[in-house]
């Protein structure tokens, strides 16, 4: 080998040591660095969600698109609960002033999923959710529609019969709040009890944080 | 058993409610405002018992289809909701109902709940009979404290750590 050669792959040799030592620093800086300490579990990488569509308020379809560009909190519930789901979306309504006083709250939306499509039409999601905070909105599902959702957000449901009134039915349901990132990615899970202040000041964290 | 907070005042209580013959009493009832849909609703309060144990059988509401006891238990991050069919009421000791632990279900409303109203409510014991209770409407965010309620403290070994698979 001639003297070219061998300055040729030391080069070559430091240069490759170099960029996997930025590789794996960056990466241990990213996984060790400072991921944000929240009241809940933050994924440092992002989880894509699967394609799922459901219906919105509206009565138009609600999908993976529609969660693009802004943060969303969501909550799964459904209307005819009536001590968790009102706390959780009063707790919600105050996280949303609480970041719009922040100036902190142009990026985010709401979305109250009900996993209860058999009384929760849109129109009365509409009314129900809009009754909290006219930001929020609703959306729903049958099983099949949901349940890509709901594995994605680590979430579960079950529907309780009643067996004095069939009609009185009420449903189990994961008290979590998820928040999506503007890529329509799970980014982090907000478990009960949720205190709003402390949601505003780890949503804060996590949007500081995020690239 | 943590909606229950042993009273302090035990002592004197038993005097007290000697003058109106009732050992129980009802304190700081309220329903929260409900959205237009809705269908359920709520009801709050405190059972002073300054007697013997008594059992809170039922209750009946105006206006109200059906009214029944529900608690509600926080396990894994899952919410449930069950029906309690008889809710004890030990003696000398105050049972609290409040937003995440146990509530009074209004169920059926023929109309929303419209906060600075209230609900005529008749609760059933099984020794003391029936009690009467004018509960006042108010706005959730006007009751629940502004951070998580103290209800949800004890219930949460596990709810903190919930399991990502
Ligand atoms: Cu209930």
């Amino acid at each position: 080998m001639t003297r070219r050669g061998k300055l040729l792959g030391m080069a070559l040799v430091g240069g490759l040591a170099l960029a996997l030592g930025w590789v794996l620093g960056e990466r241990l800086f990213r996984h060790l660095g400072s991921p944000p300490d929240i009241a809940g579990i933050y994924l440092p990488d992002a989880q894509a969600l699967p394609p799922f569509q459901l219906v919105h308020q509206s009565g138009r379809p609600f999908t993976n698109n529609d969660l693009l560009g802004h943060w969303t909190f969501l909550y799964f519930g459904y209307s005819y609960c009536p001590d968790v789901c009102p706390l959780a979306l009063t707790d919600l309504n105050r996280l949303q002033r609480r970041l719009a006083t922040a100036g902190a709250d142009g990026d985010t939306a709401y979305l109250f999923v009900s996993v209860d499509p058999q009384r929760d039409t849109p129109e009365r999601l509409r009314e129900y959710v809009t009754y909290f905070n006219p930001k929020f909105q609703g959306a729903t599902g049958s099983d099949e529609a949901l349940n890509p959702l709901i594995k994605a957000l680590h979430a579960f449901y079950q529907r309780v019969d009643n067996p004095d009134a069939p009609e009185r039915y009420t449903m189990d349901h994961t008290s979590t709040i998820s928040l999506i990132d503007p890529q329509g990615r799970l980014r982090a899970i907000f478990t009960p009890p949720q205190d709003p202040e402390r949601m505003a000041t780890d949503f804060l964290a996590i949007h500081a944080a995020a690239p | 058993m943590r909606a229950i907070l042993f009273g302090m005042l035990l002592a004197f209580a038993a005097a007290a409610f000697a003058a109106d013959g009732n050992p129980l009493r009802i304190e700081q009832p309220w329903a929260a405002e409900t959205p237009p849909a809705a269908h359920t609703g709520a009801a709050y309060l405190s059972i002073v018992n300054g007697g013997e144990a008594d059992r809170l059988l039922g209750a009946k509401a105006e206006g109200v289809g059906h009214v029944e006891l529900h608690t509600t238990t926080m396990d894994g991050g899952v919410m449930r909701m069950r029906k309690v069919e008889v809710l004890e009421v030990p003696g000398g000791t105050t049972t609290v109902l409040e937003p995440g632990g146990i509530h009074i279900m209004l169920i059926d409303l023929k109309q929303p709940l419209h906060a600075g109203q209230s609900v005529p409510l008749t609760l059933e014991f099984e020794k003391a009979g029936a009690l009467q209770v004018q509960v006042p409407i108010r706005k959730r965010e006007a009751m629940q404290p502004s951070t998580a309620p103290p209800a949800h403290e004890h219930s949460h070994g596990d709810g903190q750590k919930m399991k990502m698979e």
